[in-house]
């Protein structure tokens, strides 16, 4: 009963997205197409073309890795059975102020997991608090696990998760695991299912110069109908993007929630350094340390020690996101801010690594994220120039083609085998347009960096100059980007 | 307990909402220190916790608030083990029944063994010597590892980043002032649909059937009573309906036809030839305009086309700026005259302006682009982008828009 009902909430949603469409159509005048200026009818359809054809490259690499090249490695993997087999797996757990019912969630799963891989099986807890330690310690005990697995804990002060990433490395260290041993990651607020150390692991055999995984991800949000659509929406691009950079064996991120290393990585000092202290030297901004993204540290780090990533799409997580606020534009754009501010940092550098190290797509593909922003508040602003020169009729062609090509867009998501909502096409959007705002924003703020859940910022204790210098001219800067894009758009069209 | 009543009332509070800081645990220990007359205290402990102990002395000489240095003995596996502490004296209650005293200056070790006491006995585990002095061997207390994080830049990169950041910023102040000034010409300047340079002429037109040949050149200048062309027409053409009807033979119409009649156009006026709009030696009919003549004393104006809704922008004695094709500088004038195109009501307003400084006759028909400043004052604007040649090239293409 209550799934007809769900059912028939979603097919009105739709029905209310194609009417409000229709009616647009409706409302164009007959002669709209008659342009005074063309040139930016070219300058559009080229860029057009640009993103289009970026999304649609993703997208067919993507269902390509899904439905063909993946399963035809899962075969292979199954092939060599125990011989994939790791002679260690660690599992590391990170908690630092996540409430009790969550935690205890977790490492049950991950104790539950540690036991039913039959591997031999280290549980490493990078923990901060007592209670947690005797929380663990209580569970542990009411399992009670067989001899191959162990536990070991590391406590430091909570001065972040890098650092308590960076501890529990070392704490795998000392254990001096072998080449044939694997480290899984996994965040405090990742419940794991069932057998997922099994679907990830063998991996490293089929591929020895696999250095890191990582998995798909599912969400529970506590938070609105429009929060936990967001995300979910996210989820399932990031799932077809994902998929699309594991074709090349380089995806472009270790999940912080859930990715599984070889201990040979884990236990590299310069990986290690990487992770705890990682830094960046700007020409404009100093040089500045990283105080969030450590999933993105810790790919660039295997990138540059010459390993691959890879990607495993039938193994997913459940996590419990906690939106930073109540009101879904301020949480998004927090979140945004957050994520969008970790992807440059690392952009620029990952560049430098080379387009032989990276290979042509993965440069191209870092190269578009820089400059995607500026395209995707393209359409929106010429539509707005071009209503205010010529004729309020170009605004409403432009919300017509937006309305249609996001509903598109939202459909061709089903491939990936996420819900996919009426919602969608307007998260879409508000995604496209409010994230590359966010993006241009954070470009020439990278030194501005700030957790959503620990409300940590970086005082990094500069002179008064330098500090009104990075503040003044970082507006100037974003100033004098918008005012260019502006008057370069106004002269074309 | 009863949940209900909890709920209702107010009193109740919960007690995980007001707990000490530290739980008070009954353990064996004692405590050895001097008092304030050096005599010596050694007695067994009420309770202990990370934060302090209590201990019973009836009829106490001991002083809240005074400091003392003593030692925490415990009993493990038959051995006593001392920790040095500081400890004050906080509260004396029941005469010396509780003697509440809180810990100073705690040594990492001293931490570190009571911590091991207090979690042990909490996990209900059972203090062992090895574990202890494990506990106390141990460093378990670190440094916070020491990050930099991030500093400025030396006074080379600092200089570098400076320029580039300021000269950046200009480009974006220009840009800026582009972008509005685009929207001022959006919002504040009206425009013209069309416009050309007009001026008075006069229309030859051929008085026969005929053909002409040219005797000046487009452009040239020619003088009153000068001839422009002559003109031959057919002498049959001249003579037809004025032949008396028994003329009208087949062998009369034939000699007429063969016989040309030779004549020439003057100039009406000292005037410069604008164009000639019949070539030579192609055959019109009578009537039809050959040239088009500007006289050259003639007064140039500006006829300019705009949208009847601009009206109330359009009155006599307007300023005006607008830009010849071909020409840089924007010109200023006056409108002069508004009048409705050909006189019909579905039409534009036509509108004629008087250029301020007197125009060349020889622009006649060309495009202008005219503008009219809802602001005055915003002059500078036009002279300032003027100046630049990225604002020339929109220029021209707007010229070029209008000229379509």
């Amino acid at each position: 009963m209550a799934g007809a009902r769900d059912y028939l909430r979603e097919a009105a949603g739709w029905l209310f997205y194609v009417t409000a469409l229709l009616g647009l159509a409706l409302l164009l005048p007959r002669s709209v197409f008659d342009p005074q200026s063309r040139d930016f009818l070219l300058l559009l359809g080229a860029v057009g073309i640009w993103r289009y054809s970026m999304g649609a490259v993703h997208y067919i690499r993507g269902l390509l890795f899904l439905y063909l090249v993946f399963p035809y490695y899962r075969r292979k993997v199954t092939r060599l059975g125990s011989i994939a087999d790791p002679s260690h797996v660690f599992l590391l757990v990170t908690s630092f102020r996540i409430e009790a019912l969550t935690t205890a969630q977790v490492y049950r799963s991950v104790i539950e997991e540690a036991i039913g891989c039959g591997y031999p099986t280290t549980v490493v807890c990078s923990i901060v608090e007592l209670a947690d330690e005797l929380l663990i310690k209580a569970l542990w005990d009411s399992y009670t696990p067989p001899e191959q697995v162990k536990l070991s804990f590391v406590r430091i002060p909570g001065t972040g998760k890098r650092d308590g990433l960076a501890h529990g490395f070392r704490a795998i260290s000392r254990h001096v695991p072998d080449a044939d041993a694997v480290v899984a990651v996994v965040d405090g607020d990742t419940v794991l299912s069932a057998g997922l150390v099994r679907q990830t692991v063998p991996w490293f055999k089929l591929f020895p110069n696999v250095g890191g995984l990582t998995t798909n991800e599912f969400c529970e949000v506590r938070g609105s109908y429009l929060m936990s659509e967001w995300h979910k929406l996210r989820f399932a691009q990031r799932h077809i993007n994902m998929c699309s950079m594991a074709l090349g064996k380089r995806v472009l991120t270790m999940t912080g929630r859930m990715s599984v290393f070889r201990a040979q990585v884990v236990t590299d000092p310069g990986f290690i350094q990487d992770v705890e202290r990682d830094y960046l030297q700007h020409w404009r901004l100093g040089r500045f340390r990283f105080l969030t993204g450590d999933d993105k540290s810790s790919w660039y780090s295997l990138m540059r020690l010459g390993y691959d990533t890879f990607y495993v799409p039938d193994a997913a997580i459940n996590t419990v996101e906690h939106p930073p606020e109540k009101n879904f534009i301020k949480a998004s754009r927090k979140l945004m801010f957050r994520w969008y501010g970790n992807n440059l940092r690392q952009n620029s550098r990952a560049l430098h690594l080379g387009v032989r190290r990276l290979g042509w797509f993965t440069s191209l593909v870092l190269l578009d994220q820089r400059v995607s922003m500026w395209a995707s508040l393209l359409g929106p602003s010429v539509a707005i120039i071009a209503s205010l020169k010529y004729s309020i009729a170009y605004l409403l062609i432009y919300v017509l083609w937006i309305g249609v090509t996001r509903l598109i867009l939202s459909l061709l998501l089903l491939a990936s085998g996420h819900p996919v909502g009426p919602a969608y096409p307007l998260i879409l959007y508000y995604n496209q347009l409010v994230g590359a705002m966010v993006k241009i924003y954070v470009f020439f703020r990278l030194d501005q960096q700030s957790w959503t859940r620990q409300k940590t910022k970086l005082d990094r204790g500069l002179a008064s100059y330098q500090r009104w210098f990075n503040t003044w001219s970082s507006r100037a800067m974003t100033f004098s980007a918008g005012s260019v894009f502006c008057a370069l758009l106004m002269w074309i069209v | 307990m009863n949940t209900a009543f909890v709920a209702v009332d107010d009193n109740v509070v919960h007690e995980s909402e007001v707990q000490r800081q530290h739980a008070r645990l009954t353990l064996p220990a004692r405590i050895k220190f001097h008092g304030p007359d050096r005599e010596p205290f050694d007695c067994e402990l009420i309770d202990l916790s990370a934060g302090g102990f209590s201990l019973s002395q009836p009829g106490t000489t001991l002083i809240v608030g005074r400091q003392h240095k003593g030692k925490l003995v415990f009993q493990v596996d038959a051995l006593g083990f001392a920790i040095d502490v500081e400890f004050v004296v906080r509260s004396i209650n029941d005469e010396g029944q509780r003697i509440g005293c809180e810990f100073q200056n705690l040594r990492p070790r001293a931490i570190s063994a009571l911590r091991y006491v207090i979690t042990s006995y909490l996990s209900g585990g059972v203090i062992s010597l090895g574990d202890m002095l494990s506990t106390q061997q141990r460093d378990n207390f670190t440094k916070p590892r020491k990050h930099e994080s991030g500093h400025g830049m030396g006074i080379l990169a600092r200089v570098r980043a400076t320029a580039v950041s300021l000269l950046m910023f200009l480009v974006g102040l220009f840009a800026f002032g582009y972008v509005v000034h685009q929207l001022y010409g959006i919002y504040f300047v009206t425009h013209a649909e069309s416009a050309r340079v007009n001026v008075p002429g006069q229309l030859i037109g051929l008085p026969r059937d005929g053909s002409v040949n040219s005797l000046v050149k487009v452009g040239s200048v020619v003088a009153k009573g000068a001839p422009l062309a002559t003109f031959s027409a057919s002498l049959l053409d001249v003579m037809k309906g004025n032949l008396p009807p028994g003329q009208a033979t087949p062998e009369n119409l034939e000699r007429l036809f063969s016989r040309t009649l030779q004549g020439s156009l003057t100039s009406p006026c000292d005037c410069r030839v604008v164009s000639q709009l019949v070539p030579d030696g192609q055959v019109v009919g009578k009537g039809t305009t050959v040239y088009e003549l500007m006289p050259i004393d003639g007064v140039a104006t500006i006829e300019a086309r705009f949208p009847y809704k601009n009206f109330a922008k359009i009155q006599p004695g307007k300023a005006v700026s607008f830009q010849l094709i071909g020409e840089e500088q924007p010109r200023a004038g006056k409108i002069t005259a508004v009048a409705l195109d050909n006189g019909g009501l579905a039409s534009d307003l036509r509108v004629t302006i008087e250029p301020d400084s007197p125009l060349q006759t020889d622009q006649a028909g060309r495009p202008v682009e005219v503008s009219i400043e809802d602001l005055q004052g915003n002059v500078w604007v036009q002279s300032a982008s003027a100046a630049n040649a990225w604002v020339k090239n929109t220029w021209a293409n707007k010229v070029m828009a209008a000229g379509k």
